[in-house]
């Protein structure tokens, strides 16, 4: 039943745009929804879509491999202790303000066009993102729960391990979550502000052809890959870490 | 204003499934206008499915609820409901007494204002009529509530465990002033509760469903059958009576 | 330990990063890449004085509020309309779940060619980012009116256009409110996101330009002013909600 009504929505999606189209009548600034299909198609068929697509999840991936442990790891040592919070505190607001995109053109000055530019800036997005998710749950570890533990004679850096870890891991996970879509964002900015490779990049190569379908193939495709993502990262807490599920579980 | 002429209620015959899901098997009851009816029964019994039927917010599968002659086919301003549920039965957007004029906006303003005044009287507020509901206790919300209904001047009020989330000293202040509000107006109040002393105090006649699916009346206890005095073996006997009735030891 | 002992140790955090930031800079020796923290400031005063850095902030924020009052509007009717009709909101989830996940940058450049380089682009980038988030979160809180409140209207014999301006709407206001709050830092994402890549004019402008001119001073002030204001605009977010809404829509 919900896949037929989803279908349904599609389908007046697409027939609303093939009206707009055929009002528009100027395939080349407005594409129906078939050609803007071919385009996918042919990037399909032709690699390009695979090669953008890995080159662009393959930055996100080696940043999340740095930027989670990073996070986490920064974001437990400033929940737990007031001092190390109270020195990090003011930078993580400052940074918090500013969009990271804005610091897209200050990566690419610094490390020029490079992997490392944009690994660095998808990194610092990652990290600042974890951590701060973790810190908070850190902080909402409930006090009973550590008098439960000093009870049972669990205490100190024991009670850090024991207590506080497990039960930060669903602010982890949501954490983690929040810095995918964040990632995908970036990279994609820093991809088509400077970069050879990628999903951003194809952006801005169609962009200077007026390549529309092409352009309107890659956003919906955007959308898509994120959704993806997303999905997948919720299927795998529920099936690796089914005790902290997000979701709430009926007997 | 026909419906204002009933004098008795009844309930004949009712069933409620919800799809293959029988809830309520066959009830037949019928009650005297002014009643004070409580209905006991465990959790899960449908005992709150019977209150939304009566309310008129779900219709019976078969059978029929009706007030005198009159069939009940929906809700109505003449049975408003008190909700257990108080951090969300009142506006909490609204101020006290906003939240007790909601239903009678279309008065006129001088009796609107009477009204107002008179119910939030009656239950003890007269004196946070400009506060907001999270400034409230949850028995100050509780008390809202039943003005908000008493301001519709109803012909019953359907109670859904209204004191079910309160604590026990709240609770047993609360079950007193409802008892001489319904000594003061006379209005039938069909009550819900699974605490067997509030509706031995509050009941006129006690209605005890048995565990569903497919609930059906296990008791019906009339109101010379009631005893008022705590201190009397017929008071223990009868609580006995309904705890049995109530198969309270199940787990064992 | 004690909130002044944090506050201190927060200002000396602070302090002892920009000494050593001026230590770096001066080390380092390469202004145009690493300018010290003097330079910045004479940069923020050169383009204090000649009225740039607050005319582009003026053009950016315009932008921002332009777009977001679009997408804030939109963003509270799509998410009622998706929220309250079952049928509209099971075949259209699909479709914000990928249009969610869309990055604003992603769409700028297709909608210059559409319409243009001027304000509207980035009016429409803007409003589609505050769109999506305001939707999905006024769709949760139309979804989920709790349902006591539904039927106290239905009590009272509330009609649909009644019901939705006295009962669903305030009760939607907190979730709403949760959106447009999220909102103002995604405004300022699409607002960077579009005039990074079609700058004639604002904050992200300013950055971009400073990039291929090598003036790292610049582009700091530029990044440290946007920061600034969109923080600026979180805050009287809050203190807005603080001050107008929060007796009648708490949220906590």
């Amino acid at each position: 039943m919900r896949v037929l009504y989803a279908g349904l929505g599609v389908a007046i999606v697409i027939a609303v745009w093939q009206l707009m189209a055929n009002a528009i009548a100027f395939d080349m600034l407005f594409p129906p929804p078939r050609v803007v299909g071919a385009s996918a198609y042919d990037m399909i068929v032709s690699g390009s879509m695979t090669d953008d697509v890995g080159a662009s999840l393959w930055r996100l991936l080696l940043a999340l491999l740095i930027g989670v442990p990073a996070g986490i790891l920064i974001g437990v040592a400033i929940g737990w202790w007031p001092i190390a919070n109270a020195i990090v505190q003011p930078f993580i607001r400052m940074f918090n303000a500013i969009p990271a995109i804005a610091l897209v053109p200050f990566s690419l000055l610094w490390l020029g066009v490079t992997e490392q530019s944009r690994i660095a800036l998808l990194v610092y997005t990652i990290t600042l993102t974890v951590l701060i998710s973790t810190r908070a749950g850190v902080r909402n570890v409930s006090r009973i729960k550590l008098r439960a533990g000093e009870c049972l004679g669990v205490r100190g850096p024991q009670a850090l391990f024991k207590i506080v870890l497990p039960s930060c891991i669903p602010a982890i996970i949501i954490g983690i979550r929040t810095a995918i879509g964040l990632g995908v964002m970036v990279v994609v900015a820093a991809e088509m502000l400077g970069a050879e490779s990628g999903v951003g990049y194809r952006l801005m190569q169609a962009r200077s052809q007026f390549d529309t379908a092409a352009l309107m193939a890659s956003i919906i495709g955007l959308g898509l890959l994120a959704l993806l993502l997303d999905r997948a990262f919720e299927f795998a807490v529920e099936t690796l870490l089914p005790r902290y599920s997000t979701k709430r579980r009926i007997k | 204003m026909l419906a204002k002429l009933w004098t008795n209620f009844g309930i004949s015959n009712v069933s409620k499934s919800f799809g293959n899901y029988p809830i309520l098997d066959r009830i037949d009851l019928e009650f005297n206008r002014g009643s004070f009816i409580c209905v006991l029964g465990p959790s899960g019994s449908g005992k709150s499915t019977l209150l939304d039927l009566i309310a008129g917010f779900e219709r019976p599968t078969s059978g029929a609820i009706r007030l005198g002659l009159e069939e009940i086919r929906s809700a109505g301003p003449d049975r408003v409901v008190v909700f257990q549920d108080v951090s969300n039965a009142l506006f909490p957007w609204l101020t006290v007494r906003e939240n007790v004029e909601f239903g009678i906006s279309r008065l006129p303003r001088a009796e609107r204002q009477q009204r107002v005044a008179r119910v939030l009287e009656m239950v003890n507020l007269a004196n946070h009529t400009n506060k907001f509901p999270s400034e409230l206790s949850g028995g100050m919300k509780q008390r809202v509530q039943i003005a908000r209904g008493l301001a519709m001047e109803p012909d019953m009020l359907l109670m859904d465990e209204p004191f079910g989330a309160l604590d026990a000293i709240t609770r047993k202040k609360l079950q007193t002033d409802l008892k001489s509000l319904w000594e003061e107006t006379g209005k039938t109040i069909f009550f819900v509760t699974h605490d067997i002393e509030e509706a031995l105090l509050l009941a006129t006649e006690i209605v005890v469903l048995s565990t569903g699916p497919g609930a059906r009346v296990k008791e019906w206890i009339r109101r010379d059958q009631i005893p008022q005095d705590p201190a009397t073996v017929e008071y223990v006997a009868m609580k006995t009576r309904l705890e049995r009735a109530l198969d309270i030891d199940e787990d064992h | 330990m004690s909130g002044f002992r944090m506050t201190t140790l927060s200002t000396l955090s602070l302090c002892s990063f920009v000494i050593m930031w001026a230590i770096a800079a001066g080390s380092i020796g390469r202004p145009d890449l690493v300018p010290s923290p003097l330079q910045v400031v004479e940069a923020l005063k050169g383009m204090l004085s000649s009225g740039e850095i607050v005319k582009a902030t003026i053009t950016s924020l315009g932008r921002v509020v332009v777009g977001y009052l679009l997408g804030g509007v939109a963003g509270v009717v799509t998410g009622i309309i998706l929220g309250r009709i079952t049928i509209i909101r099971e075949s259209f989830s699909i479709i914000f779940d990928v249009a969610k996940g869309i990055p604003p940058i992603a769409l700028v450049p297709v909608v210059i060619m559409w319409f243009g380089i001027g304000e509207m682009s980035k009016w429409l980038v803007i409003a589609y980012v505050v769109w999506v988030v305001v939707t999905i979160s006024t769709l949760v809180g139309a979804k989920e009116v709790p349902l006591i409140r539904l039927r106290t209207a239905e009590i009272i014999g509330l009609g649909p256009l009644e019901r939705l301006y006295r009962v669903v709407l305030p009760s939607v206001v907190p979730y709403a409110l949760i959106g447009l709050r999220n909102a103002v830092g995604f405004a300022f994402v699409a607002l960077v996101s579009a005039e990074l890549i079609g700058a004639n004019s604002g904050l992200g402008q300013i950055i971009m330009d400073s990039r291929f001119a090598l003036q790292t001073d610049r582009m700091v002030v530029g990044i440290f002013v946007l920061g600034g204001v969109g923080a600026i605009c979180q805050i009287l977010f809050e203190l807005m909600e603080r001050l107008i809404l929060a007796r009648r829509f708490q949220t906590g």
